[in-house]
């Protein structure tokens, strides 16, 4: 049990951080960062200032990622408990 | 647009300061407020991967532009840089290293941890160095270069 919620901890571990890092995206998925243009659906680069965007707009399922960095946080949890630290 | 070019504005130039120096003291604060120990964040491996995937990823994907782009970046800290497209660019693509770098720094972290299992008493403190990777990342995509990516935009000459 100790092991196997250490594993589960570490495997998700990356869904928090994606989670963490989308989290903070400020300027949303629809508009260019550098003028502000609306952008289109599946556009990769800005009409007006040929900025490359780095994500699609609609990325993959948020949700997936948020299950992660729950599921993440609950491995943790669940492993500090099985150390008898809590 | 270069009409900021080579104006000096003194209460830009201190609010900036003032609150990049307020956005890192806050974190850094609270951390410690919270009990924590400043040196148990500091993990040279994990930042080794994480600097390093954001400057040679950005070395690679823009080279001489991006040796243009370090000081223009360092300056911006502290006065207001005209808008430029391609600065704007690095410092997204910036963004993207540091996340790149950061999900790197867990993954090697995973390996490390699962190859020195046998020894209990160091698993956490792998676990630790692993977050502080995460944490790195994070501080340095959400912290610096959202802030550089949106003052390099036009947006902030408007
Ligand atoms: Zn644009």
């Amino acid at each position: 049990m100790n092991l196997v919620s250490l594993v589960w901890f570490l495997l998700f571990c990356p869904f928090l951080l994606v989670f963490l890092l989308r989290l903070g995206n400020s300027h949303g998925h629809d508009a260019c960062p550098f003028c502000d243009t609306k952008r289109k659906r599946d556009e990769m680069n800005c009409e007006e200032c040929g900025f490359e965007f780095m994500e699609k707009p609609q990325g993959p399922f948020p949700w997936i990622f948020a299950g992660g960095a729950l599921l993440c946080v609950l491995s943790l949890v669940t492993w500090i408990k099985c150390q008898q630290y809590l | 647009m270069n009409e900021h070019d080579n104006t000096f504005d003194l209460t830009d130039s201190i609010l900036r300061v003032f609150g990049i120096i307020g956005f890192f003291t806050a974190v850094i604060f609270g951390f410690v407020v919270a009990g924590g120990n400043v040196i148990t964040l500091v993990h040279p491996a994990e930042i080794i991967i994480v600097v390093g995937t954001i400057f040679f990823g950005l070395l690679c994907t823009h080279r001489s532009k991006f040796l243009a782009y370090l000081p223009k970046a360092f300056l911006a800290l502290v006065r207001k840089p005209v808008a430029n497209r391609e600065y704007c660019q690095i410092s997204d693509n910036a963004r993207g290293y540091a996340a790149a770098g950061g999900g790197m720094a867990v993954i090697l972290s995973l390996i490390c941890t699962m190859s020195n299992l046998d020894d209990p008493e160091s698993v956490g403190l792998r676990v630790a160095a692993a977050m502080s990777g995460v944490f790195v990342a994070m501080l340095l995509s959400q912290g610096l270069f959202v802030y550089l990516r949106y003052s390099f935009s036009e947006n902030a000459s408007r």
